[in-house]
């Protein structure tokens, strides 16, 4: 290694020394409408070697007085330029085609043509990402991008992370793994800290030959990110103005039954006044009130006959004793929700001088949430500048400071107080209204009022009126919400500075230092007067020390610290000889990764009400702190070799050594690729080929393990008991020889344009490989253990990607831009998991005592992500049947002994298809449509909703056309058909309770999987361009845009509609999740 | 100016000189956890383990199966909705936690400084003792299951399944090779239970044998037996078993961050009571150990097996009352209770029955059964607070007193230990299995093919999928599979 470094040394010593001979010059190139023309190709007239500009269209050169240089790059016409006395020259180019030459962005900021690239990078430019304005990235690339899956979430949860997949997943031990983020160069860990108003393009990576040179944390691929800089050659002001408005409805929720009122009573139960109760209650009398106390509707029929609602037996209310109709309200849970309100403001500055370029901006985003009180607000700064302090050195920087404040209780999990209430245990009868005008509503003893408060022949105790008065299972969702909170503060700070030196015409060297830092400050309040409201099941708070606490009136709070310093040395040389262009990086790279927290919350309630503070707990406080630190160094080069712009080659090598590996062991990556422009040969032979292009690349990349897992090692419980300290035995233990590992792709190409660029079409198949990567494997715990962490995890990925583009329609007046993509998982397989084991499950959600809902599996041979549950046992495909009279199932499906593999959570197929016309050239309409096909989730709300009898299919007319609820005596129940155990066909009528209740209690879920195939309107925007010319206000207005645009605005098809499976709150599928939203806003882009 | 264009050349110039691989291979102690030791304190793992064995005795599903409790609102493992659950987390759990004391005391490496938490052979014998209680209540619950291969650390990730018989005897010979292991050396710590006295912990083992000999009645009841035999050498062990509530194998909680399982059941969720069966079969024999409201908070006890209609639309008109009978009076379940996990009135009811078989005889059990019985349910009196003339009274009752036919005497021997033995759920589930005192209704509305209450567990999906082999082999040996109404071995 020493020799290499060496030599490289040696290598700039010459360059240094060959410099002293003539005069520098720099120069500029773009094209008329001052945009940057990259990658330029500049020649001394005579001379055999030349130079190419960078990706900024920026250059340094030697020359003489005499000299003439000769400019081209592909697409341009050639100039040619006299030098003279200049010492800074700025050419301008001219277009000869229509097609624009794409820039890929790699590691380190390395830009190179798409042309010479010979993997599949795509870009995407802030224009197609930004159709409509996204406060992530991640869902403004959905459709977009072929290989991709975004998995979205309901923007009900605010500030809730989306991730993606790229080209599915490669652990085998189940961890979904997304793909790393890079802002100009620094890795950023959360796709929220990236905002989509400052990004200029995106590269998305796939895979490791792509991503190789970004070492083990490119691994699952890399979305590049490159920001916006100040423009040469841009007029005005250099002023840009952004903002818009959003409005945020619910738009799908689960299709509910409205027919029969909540409660398990199948009829009003007929109250009876009895002294002891209060006075106010004397007017019920005789009057019939439903089951409150049960949180399912399984309830009478609302017919619009005289009832007792909730809030009649609460005094202090002009309701209070009073009756009201029984009705069906359709809407209660979608009116539960507010209109969310997101506005987004940026503005941004840039000045470019000769030796200078600075662009600021600063973006303000303020929502308020669909649920009542939620909110986040967020300031995004960002500078970006960079300075020539002479003509050899340059000096750049580029920081981004995120402040975002939060209140969101992003809670998908079961049991939550919105759709966890209202898709699960809800009564269908209640009126949303008048539980939002009633959420103030307590007793005079303090307890918050309920509609699942008891009922009155359990008898009312006045000395205790309390046990009547709370809720069983549920508080008013509002009052819940008015007395919890998920405060969130964060401050991301990231950026860098480096300092490059052009030695001479050929070689450069950079050294940046990267930083990369979040703060975080979480506080979660729950107040006393639900500790004093709640029945049973109480408070529900998936927030780990509020949970822990069963419902009682919590305060907890958690500082994070975690931050990445990096420095980097990268020397690069370029160089253009005849026909040969080489291009070529060395260096290294030092990371240091560090993370600190301290996470605090009060234990068993409160002593003084209403306190939020540690010291108010009323056990000792729970807490726990945590450090962790790993560092890694890497040494690398890379390199391509051009041949007239037509035959490419290029490699990368890269070493990497990192703390968390046993000590020594050094991680080696590689890739090498190729590709051939073959249309330049045949240009004369298929003139309708206006581009065509073979590439062929192989990499490998390496998987890390996390820190501290090579040793067994022990933690201390938080309290001591009686002063006795606590320790358990881990359950992972590390396998003897744990190590990194390495995966590998192979991907071969094909680009083709046609008819003058009119259409292209981008194929590329992939075939990857991880093997022997490290996994956390499950072992039966009777070994003493559940996990051993070892290099046994194996998978297999194969998939076709296909990108299309056309324009079919180019006329004065219309023109129509279609972009298209498509990509087909072939197979992606687990081959190996540990020796003997052929299954691992690694996610699943809430589990009951006795109901094991599905869990997503790995299992040796079939794709990753299985579903894996109970299910009905089937003959030739029909259910069976209990045929057995005595049997407490009988005319039920029986459930099958072994669990059921319902199908991989991976879809078959993803795409998307991008549409954007022009009208007279001043309007734009974008329709951006994206699918998937295949994959599977579970659905936990439909389970219990069903079982709960909220939802429709529990109150639907049976096929001799009466209600399966009426009793199968009068020709109600439900129809099961399937087959006796001895495969003959039968039918019974099962009483619907009985039925729904018990596909649950016998854990029989096949009703509850549902496909994620889904072909959405993701994104709709129609755009008009002001002519601010013709309106003679030019002048001082550069360009103005005003655009209607909708996000979500239309779920074409799906196989469920009780969700968008769009937006699946997991892996394996949802809980009880937030419902899908759609949004309409305006948007308004002012540039000065 | 020239110097300054030099200058960042010069430093990466020097920078790449200066660091060679070492350099870049080197990084210290930096993977060192801050978080963590790497060293394991025995006495702090045994507190772990002594915190968590009262999660054997204080079981809700087999409390259902033994009717000791009800089911409210939603009624599921009442009705004998398959009782699968896994026991790879127990093992996992306190019980690596033991075998690592041993380890960690049997390792020349790391046996000197574990030695600073007491002898040796003392933390060997404690741990081998709560290791064999816990493989004994294990095997009861499921049948055979994975013993003389388990605990390995992963360095068998297999281990085979063993046959109930076998670990009934391992679990015997490892009691009996603890009592001999404890030696004079210094106390051991960390000891949250007998704060480290070794002849408390010499009586818990043999009464552990007296129990677990007495269990397999059924396979060996005659007096020369394997059974009889074993129990025989534990009772004549000179180190004694439990005789008085003083020595009970007990946990108290100290409450705030360590809170009694029974504090927990009503922590959030209220939908387990007393089962009306067990209130209405103690009201009538008069026990004031219910009447009292000890054993429950009232005497309403929650009907027992009924579906959910019952209980929501019947029943449920007292529902809300908070009148129905919870687990325990609420002194007795409070943050800082206790759980008595062995105690003298199992031991000596234990011991009744034993005599009354001709297990024992005059010669290696000078009391008599009839004493024996007498004292165990004065013993059973006094731990939940009641006196030895409620006791006198008690078994004054004709119903209650000992008779003269041996029948008659096993069966009250039988009851009394039934009812001694609440709140475990776990040993009144295994002793009505063992005798079938009391005779029990199996649920009106259970939700079970047959109908019948359930007699062993079924195996864990957890198994099924990380040593399915093995649990496919022990499946198999069952009579009619890896179900619920497959009987254990000493079942049979």
């Amino acid at each position: 290694m020493r020799i290499f470094l060496s030599l490289f040394t040696m290598l700039m010593l010459c360059g240094v020394l060959a410099s002293a001979q003539t005069r520098l010059v720099s120069g500029k190139i773009t094209d008329k409408d001052g945009a940057v023309v990259p990658f330029a190709t500049i020649k001394i007239k005579g001379s055999t070697t030349g130079l190419q500009a960078d990706a900024a269209g920026a250059y340094t050169i030697k020359v003489m007085d005499s000299d003439v240089l000769e400019v081209s790059a592909a697409n341009f016409k050639p100039v040619v330029v006299a030098v003279g006395t200049q010492t800074s020259i700025l050419t301008t180019l001219e277009k000869t085609g229509t097609l624009e030459e794409v820039i890929v962005t790699n590691a380190f900021g390395i830009k190179r043509t798409a042309r010479s690239v010979s993997s599949n990078a795509q870009v995407v430019s802030s224009d197609q990402l930004n159709t409509v304005r996204q406060t992530n990235i991640n869902n403004a690339l959905a459709g977009k991008v072929s290989g991709i899956q975004v998995r979205s979430q309901s923007s009900a949860a605010l500030g809730a992370e989306t991730s993606i997949r790229l080209r599915g997943e490669s652990n085998a031990g189940g961890g979904a793994t997304g793909p790393l983020y890079v802002v100009d160069g620094t890795i950023i860990p959360s796709s929220n800290d990236i905002n989509p108003d400052d990004i200029e393009d995106i590269t998305v990576l796939q895979g490791p030959q792509g991503a190789a040179l970004f070492g083990p944390d490119g691994s699952n691929g890399a979305i590049v990110v490159t920001t916006k800089k100040g423009k040469k050659g841009s007029k005005g002001l250099g002023i840009d103005i952004n903002t818009g408005v959003q409005f945020d409805k619910i738009y799908i929720l689960p299709n509910y039954q409205n027919s029969y009122a909540g409660g398990g009573r199948s009829n009003l139960t007929r109250f009876t006044w009895e002294p002891g109760m209060p006075d106010f209650w004397k007017p019920l009398d005789g009057k019939f009130y439903p089951d409150y106390t049960d949180d399912a509707s399984w309830g009478p029929r609302m017919a619009g006959q005289e009832y007792i609602p909730w809030y009649s037996w609460y005094p202090g209310t002009e309701y209070a004793g009073t009756t009201a109709k029984l009705t069906p309200q359709p809407n209660n849970s979608r009116d539960f929700f507010n209109t969310g309100v997101t506005t987004l403001n940026n503005i941004s500055l840039s000045k470019v001088t000769d030796g200078s370029n600075i662009r600021v901006s600063y973006t303000n985003q303020d929502q308020k949430g669909l649920i009542p009180t939620s909110y986040l607000k967020r300031h995004n700064l960002n500078v970006n500048a960079s300075f020539d302090l002479s003509p050899n050195l340059l000096l750049s920087t580029n920081i981004t400071y995120i402040n975002q404040q939060s209140n969101a209780e992003n809670d998908n999990a079961y049991g939550n107080n919105s759709t966890g209430n209202f898709n699960s245990w809800f009564h269908r009868d209640l009126d949303m209204s008048k539980l939002r005008e009633l959420q103030g509503l307590t007793t005079p003893d303090g307890t918050l009022a309920s509609w699942n408060h008891s009922n009155p022949d359990g008898g009312f105790n006045p000395a205790n009126p309390n046990a009547f008065y709370r809720g069983n299972y549920w508080y008013n969702p509002y009052a819940y919400y008015n007395n919890s909170a998920v405060l969130t503060s964060r401050d991301r700070l990231f950026g860098d500075i480096s300092l490059t030196y052009k030695i001479n015409n050929d070689f450069s060297i950079r050294g940046t230092y990267r930083k990369q830092q979040l703060t975080t400050n979480q506080e979660v309040t729950l107040n006393d007067i639900l500790q004093y409201s709640a029945g049973q099941a109480s408070i529900n708070n998936s927030y780990s020390g509020a949970a822990a606490n069963n419902g009682k009136a919590y305060y907890g709070t958690q500082q994070t610290w975690s931050n990445r310093n990096v420095f980097e040395l990268v020397a690069s040389y370029k160089k253009k000889i005849k026909d040969f262009q080489v291009n070529a990086n060395a260096g290294l790279e030092s990371v240091q990764i560090s993370s600190k927290s301290i996470n605090a919350g009060t234990n068993g309630g409160f002593n003084v009400a209403g306190l939020f503070t540690l010291s108010n707990s009323k056990n000792p406080i729970d807490y726990s702190n945590f450090r962790s630190e790993q560092k890694r160094n890497a040494i690398f080069a890379r390199g391509d070799i051009g041949w007239r712009n037509m035959l490419f080659g290029e490699f990368v090598l890269r070493n990497d050594w990192a703390s968390v590996l046993p000590v020594g062991q050094g991680l080696f990556t590689k890739s090498f690729g190729g590709s051939f422009v073959f249309s330049d040969l045949v240009k004369e032979e298929l003139p309708w080929i206006s581009f065509g292009k073979m590439r062929l690349s192989y990499g490998t990349v390496t998987r890390l393990i996390a820190p501290y897992q090579l040793a067994v090692s022990y933690a201390l419980a938080t309290q001591s008991w009686n002063g006795n300290g606590l320790m358990g035995t881990p359950n992972t233990f590390p396998d003897k020889g744990l190590k990194g590992a390495t995966a590998s792709t192979t991907e071969v190409g094909l680009d083709l344009r046609f008819l003058k660029n009119r259409f292209g079409i981008n194929i590329t198949y992939y075939d990857s490989k991880d093997t022997r990567a490290p996994i956390s494997a499950q072992v039966t715990g009777t070994t003493g253990v559940t996990n051993l962490l070892a290099n046994v995890g194996s998978t297999k990925r194969r998939g076709i990607d296909i990108q299309f583009n056309a324009k079919p329609i180019v006329q004065q007046n219309f023109s129509w831009d279609f972009n298209a993509n498509f990509s087909k998982q072939l197979e992606n397989t687990v081959t190996a998991i540990a020796p003997g084991v052929d299954q691992l499950v690694f996610e699943g959600g809430a589990s009951f005592s006795s109901i094991t809902p599905p869990v997503t599996v790995n299992a040796i041979g079939k794709q990753w992500g299985m579903m894996l549950g109970g299910g009905a046992r089937r003959i030739n495909g029909q259910r069976v049947i209990e045929t057995d009279p005595t049997a407490a199932n009988y005319g039920q499906y029986i459930k099958d002994q072994e669990l059921v593999f319902y199908g991989s959570v991976l879809p078959d197929y993803t795409g998307g298809v991008q549409n954007t016309f022009s009208i007279f050239k001043n309007f734009i309409i974008n329709v951006n449509i994206d699918y998937q096909v295949g994959g599977k989730f579970f659905s936990l709300s439909d389970m219990w909703g069903s079982y709960s009898g909220l939802l429709a299919r529990t109150a639907v007319l049976n096929d001799k056309g009466n209600p399966v609820r009426d009793a199968v005596a009068d020709g109600g129940g439900v129809k099961t058909s399937g087959v006796d155990g001895n495969g003959k066909p039968v039918s019974f009528y099962v009483n619907a309770q009985s039925y729904f209740r018990g596909l649950v209690e016998n854990n029989i879920f096949d009703d509850y999987i549902y496909d994620l195939t889904f072909v959405k309107v993701r994104e709709l925007s129609f755009g008009y361009r002001i002519p601010v010319n013709r309106l003679k206000i030019g002048k001082f207005l550069q360009n103005a845009t005003f655009s209607i645009v909708s996000r979500n605005p239309w779920l074409l098809y799906s196989k469920t509609k009780d969700f968008d499976p769009a937006e699946i709150g997991g892996v394996y599928g949802e809980d009880g999740q937030l419902p899908g939203t759609r949004s309409v806003g305006i948007n308004l882009k002012l540039g000065f | 100016m020239k110097l300054f264009n030099k200058l960042p050349f010069t430093i990466a110039l020097a920078a790449m000189l200066f660091t060679g691989c070492d350099k870049l291979k080197d990084f210290g102690d930096t993977n060192v956890d801050p978080n963590r030791t790497t060293s394991p304190n025995t006495a702090a793992l045994l507190t772990n383990i002594l915190a968590s064995v009262p999660n054997r005795a204080s079981q809700i599903t087999p409390g259902y199966f033994c009717q000791y409790f009800s089911e409210t609102q939603y009624p599921g493992a009442s009705l004998y909705v398959l009782p699968q659950a896994d026991f790879d987390g127990i093992y996992a759990g306190a019980m690596y936690d033991c075998q690592n004391i041993i380890n960690t005391n049997s390792n020349p490496a790391t046996a000197n400084s574990a030695a600073s938490n007491g002898s040796n052979n003392n933390q060997i014998a404690i741990a081998r003792i709560i290791k064999a209680f816990y493989f004994w209540t294990i095997t009861d619950t499921w049948g055979d299951a994975p013993y003389s291969e388990a605990l390995t650390g992963g360095e068998n990730k297999f281990p085979k399944y063993d046959k109930q018989e076998d670990i009934y005897k391992g679990v015997l010979s490892e009691l009996k090779l603890a009592v001999a292991q404890f030696d004079g050396g210094v106390a051991v710590k960390g000891d949250i239970v007998y704060g480290g006295d070794i002849v408390k912990w010499k009586k818990l083992a043999n009464s552990i044998r007296l129990l677990v000999s007495m269990r397999m009645s059924k396979k060996y009841p005659g007096s020369g037996q394997f059974a009889a035999n074993e129990f025989n050498a534990a009772l004549a062990d000179p180190a004694g078993t439990i005789t008085s509530n003083a020595d009970n194998f007990s946990v108290k909680y100290p409450g705030g961050s360590y809170n009694s399982p029974w504090f927990l059941l009503y922590d959030s969720r209220k939908d387990q009571g007393q089962a009306n069966t067990f209130v209405a079969l103690l009201a009538g024999l008069g026990d004031k150990r219910q009447l009292n409201n000890i054993y429950g908070s009232s005497q309403i006890g929650v009907p027992y097996g009924r579906n959910r209609d019952f209980m929501n639309n019947t029943w449920g008109s007292v529902f809300s009352a908070d009148q129905w009978s919870r687990v325990l009076a609420p002194s007795l379940r409070s943050s800082s209770g206790r759980v008595d996990i062995v105690h003298s009135a199992a031991i000596l009811l234990t011991r009744a029955e034993a005599r009354e078989r001709g297990w024992t005889n005059a010669a290696t059990e000078p009391s008599t059964a009839k004493a024996l019985y007498e004292d165990a349910i004065t013993a059973s009196h006094t731990q939940w607070g009641l006196t030895a003339s409620d006791a006198a009274s008690y078994v004054g009752s004709s119903t209650i007193a000992y008779g003269t036919i041996t029948q008659e005497n096993l069966n009250k021997i039988a009851l009394q230990k039934y009812i001694a033995l609440y709140p475990d759920g776990l040993q009144g589930w295994c002793e009505w299995r063992r005798t079938g005192i009391p005779v029990l209704t199996p649920a009106q509305d259970a939700l079970n093919s047959g109908g019948k209450i359930p007699r062993r567990f079924v195996y864990g999906v957890n198994d099924y999928s990380t040593n399915k082999a093995n649990v496919t082999a022990a499946a198999a040996l069952l009579t009619g599979g890896d179900s619920q109404d497959a009987k254990v071995w000493w079942d049979q």
